[in-house]
């Protein structure tokens, strides 16, 4: 067991290198200069006058006149250190950037997660188990609706109804639990409707197994089958994607939190992009990679609790 | 030298404004607005206290308005500290502000200041000539870390302290725009102990000013909240209010999204924004709860810019052409509503050198024809584009970033009107433009924007002077080149304004712009404020403003 840990580590260890270094290189092949942005230069933008060798010290130090190369391990050997400098754009450190942006994300993807869980079940159990076989499909084709409609229009949807009109909630900010409801909903819909679908067809899928029929046989009911026999199994698939769907929540964030003007993570991201703000880029990078692979890694240990049959082979195979 | 951002930066989606904005208004019953261009917004009797919750379009992300450009820094650095001078947005005439009078020297290389006497920063320093000073040794400090104010101290030689009340600035060369340049926030005077700070603990907040109010706290993302000083006593000149202001508090916050900041408007969550959407003024104009206030800049009029060195358009009757064959109106109605006023010359009208050369800005399809035709595009092709004697069709493209935006709409738009007289506009849009200097664009048409309440705004984009900037790099037309540079050598507002209307017929006659509209900041304003007012070019002075509970 624990060997499989530590060689899930060290995979980790290799995706997160590989993730930094690509973002590192895509940050460097992608046109644009970090100082012509920060000094307003370029079609559109302010622009200001500026004299080459004054641009050549700004260069300088941020370290960006160094050869790439350099650059590149300078970045490795921070990361490792979890030092990723300033920001470009406001000079702040980056993990003081990031450490007050998390605890909003964080709150914003607990909630959308949970009820995106809550609900996404819910509709996969009534889709299976509700008597009547139109309300069946009337929840089967609402999940579709989930799956289909993006994040940002039910955003506005539900700011425009019960924010501006009927004014129960605030439409932006970050105080308090009221001006979290309506972005944790809009990001949880999509994902409920992923989740409903995948376990609903996995418990359909699960109900015409041999064992359900013997279940069946001796005398179970329709919830104790559902419950103790069918979901056991069904359940597989759907802990893979709520593994994924923490980085969902991280994609999608940067939405909401645009939309309804939150302060966090998601914004950070928005901002440090359109900024090329290589150090903030590069933080953010290594969090969300860092996050996936230990999410997946917890999911990946989950299983044999939940099926038996999955063992973690602990000898080198 | 402030520049609109023309296409708006890239956004993670567009949101239909006006559908968000409808719901909310809809208790509107259609009575009487008070919209229009007037710098400030209805008001009875001011009241005392209270704070105004106002939503901004963007982060500043700094508010050192020194170090950073971008009008949403500039703005807050209003509100934190003053300038030596202010300007007349009518007018365009620069007034006495922290300086109660100057004097220029003749060749406009020195300026000298006389201070008031009776003003502090907010950390108890009286303001003198030696705070002056250090300002601008700060900005030499800082160089491309300020790169708005240091070019507008560009050739600084030293300042002069004659006396305790009285600054001397001294320029190698002639610098006649520095005048109004001291009108500007980039030249916004900070505390003498703010000047040694590290810059970058400035922008996040370490910073004292002598404006009207303070930095209670400035949240990345969320928002800046302006405290009131209540000793405050030397008010811009164009405030009524001279003390201190009516408001506790300002509470800016950040609201990135368009029709989220109409929605929180017309829905009471906030009392006054920024940057309304043109598509949601016609709604907002409809709601008596609520008036609109459109500020003209003063900038240049949103050009298209014909590239000099493209072999299409070297020729310029071809250049010509292209300005003849636009109907602006026509764009203006369909791609803003409207809103904005259609170009009437190289300037908007609230420039102080605007010279009105509407007459040369009508739409004329059929003499573009002709002058496409004497400039050798004789033939049509089967697909409708001229052709010339080599055969090489009038093609002609356009690179920009940001697609679904109005200004992409615009191009379209310019796109089926340029068929009618035989050009094939192509449009290519991008990640990121080019890092280039103005004369190896490998394009032939782009947009440009730049706002400036000083004719200098001329040389700036129309010379050959600056490689990032000005249209004409690396091709220069040494006629307007010329005049352009004499805007730098006199003060005398006529004379520079006599030199500017040539420069600008110039610029017309041979096409080196084809201007299209002018931008308006235009604010929604709740009618529980009273007294909002905006400066020369768009900021908001809160000085005068209160808010009824």
């Amino acid at each position: 067991m624990r060997g499989y840990v530590v060689r899930r580590l060290v995979h980790g260890a290799f995706v997160l290198w590989a993730a930094v270094t690509l973002s590192f290189a895509v940050l460097h092949l992608v046109p644009g200069d970090p100082v012509s942005i920060m000094l307003g230069q370029g079609e559109g933008a302010d622009v200001s006058n500026v004299s080459a060798a004054q641009v050549e010290a700004l260069r300088a130090s941020l370290g960006l006149d160094r050869p790439l190369p350099l650059q590149y391990l300078s970045y490795l050997w921070n990361a490792v250190h979890l030092d990723f400098g300033q920001s470009y754009s406001t000079g702040e450190p980056v993990t003081t950037m990031i450490a007050r942006a998390l605890p909003a994300t964080v709150s914003l993807a607990l909630l959308s997660l949970l009820i995106a869980v809550a609900t996404g079940v819910g509709a996969a159990i009534a889709a299976t188990l509700l008597p009547w076989a139109p309300a069946r499909s009337l929840f089967l084709s609402t999940t579709v609706v989930g799956v289909s409609v993006p994040s940002f229009w039910i955003a506005i949807l539900l700011i425009q109804l019960l924010s501006f009109r009927l004014g129960w909630f605030p439409a932006v900010g970050n105080d308090g639990l009221t001006s979290l409801v309506l972005p944790a909903v809009s990001l949880a819909i999509p994902t409920a409707g992923v989740l409903a679908q995948v376990l609903g067809k996995s418990i359909r899928t699960a109900l015409g197994e041999p064992y359900i029929l013997t279940a069946r046989a001796k005398g179970a009911g329709r919830l104790r089958i559902l419950l103790r026999h069918a979901i056991r199994n069904a359940s597989i698939p759907t802990m893979t994607m709520i593994g994924m769907m923490v980085g969902g929540v991280l994609a999608g964030a940067t939405i909401t939190e645009t939309i309804f003007a939150r302060q966090g993570v998601g914004r950070i991201t928005v901002d440090a992009i359109n900024a090329h703000d290589f150090p903030v880029i590069q933080a953010l990078v290594f969090f969300a990679g860092g996050l996936y692979v230990l999410v997946n890694l917890v999911v990946d240990l989950v299983y044999p609790k939940v099926d038996p049959r999955i063992v973690v082979r602990t000898a080198m195979a | 030298m402030h520049i609109r951002s023309f296409r708006p930066r890239w956004r993670v989606l567009i949101v239909p404004a006006a559908v968000l904005s409808l719901a909310a208004a809809s208790c509107g019953t259609g009575s009487q607005n008070t919209s229009g261009d007037a710098r400030s917004a209805s008001a009875t009797e001011p009241v005392r206290g209270g704070t105004l919750k106002y939503a901004l379009a963007s982060d500043p992300e700094c508010v050192d308005p020194q170090q950073k450009p971008q009008i949403s820094v500039r703005m807050i650095g209003r509100q934190l500290t003053d300038s030596l001078t202010e300007q007349d947005p009518e007018t365009g005439e620069i007034l006495p502000w922290l300086a109660t009078s100057w004097e220029v020297s003749e060749d406009a290389r020195r300026f000298t200041f006389h201070l008031r006497k009776d003003v502090t920063f907010s950390d108890g320093t009286p303001f003198d000539a030696e705070a002056v000073k250090a300002n601008f040794e700060r900005i030499l400090r800082l160089g491309a870390g300020a790169p708005q104010a240091i070019g507008f101290i560009a050739g600084y030689k030293g300042t002069t302290i004659v006396d305790k009340y009285t600054a001397e600035v001294d320029f190698e060369k002639p610098n006649a725009q520095f005048l109004q340049a001291s009108a500007t926030q980039s030249l916004g005077i900070l505390s003498p102990k703010t000047v040694t700070k590290d810059p970058k603990a400035v922008c996040l907040g370490d910073i004292s000013g002598t404006g009207p109010f303070t930095l209670e706290r400035y949240t990345p993302q969320q928002g800046v909240v302006l405290k009131r000083r209540d000793d405050y006593a030397w008010a811009s000149p164009l405030a009524k209010n001279k003390g201190a202001a009516y408001l506790d508090r300002v509470d800016l916050r950040i609201i990135p999204e368009n029709g989220v900041r109409t929605g929180s408007l017309s829905s009471g969550q906030v009392d006054a924004i920024e940057t309304v959407p043109t598509a949601d003024v016609a709604t907002l104009e409809k709601n008596p709860g609520f008036s609109l206030l459109s500020a003209p800049l003063p900038a240049i009029s949103i050009p298209y810019i014909p590239h000099v060195y493209s072999p299409r358009l070297r020729d310029a009757r071809v250049r010509r052409a292209l300005s003849l064959g636009l109907n602006r109106q026509e764009i203006v109605n369909a791609i803003y509503a409207g809103v904005y006023p259609v170009a009437t010359g190289v300037l908007t009208k609230a420039n102080p050198g605007y010279a009105n050369l509407g007459d040369n800005l009508s739409y004329d399809p059929d003499q573009a024809v002709r002058l496409l035709e004497e400039a050798g595009w004789t033939k049509v092709g089967k697909d409708g584009i001229r052709v010339n004697a080599k055969g090489e069709r009038l093609s002609l493209e356009i690179q920009y970033v940001g697609t679904g935006t109005p200004a992409e709409q615009m191009h379209q738009l310019v796109q089926q009107q340029w068929k009618k007289i035989g050009v094939d506009f192509v449009l290519k849009p991008q990640k990121q433009l080019p890092d280039l200097t103005r004369d190896k664009l490998p394009y032939d048409i782009s947009t440009w924007s730049q706002t400036r309440g000083d004719v200098d705004v001329l040389r700036t984009v129309y010379s050959s002077f600056f490689s990032n900037m000005s249209m004409l790099y690396g091709h220069p037309d040494k006629a307007l080149d010329q005049l352009l540079t004499g805007l730098q050598t006199t003060i005398d507002t006529q004379h520079r304004n006599e030199i500017a209307a040539k420069a600008q017929a110039r610029i017309l006659d041979q096409g080196y712009a084809i201007p299209v509209y002018d931008l308006l900041a235009i604010f929604g304003i709740s009618k529980r404020v009273g007294g909002f007012k905006v400066d020369t070019d768009g900021k908001p002075i809160f000085n005068d403003a209160w808010k009824r509970s």
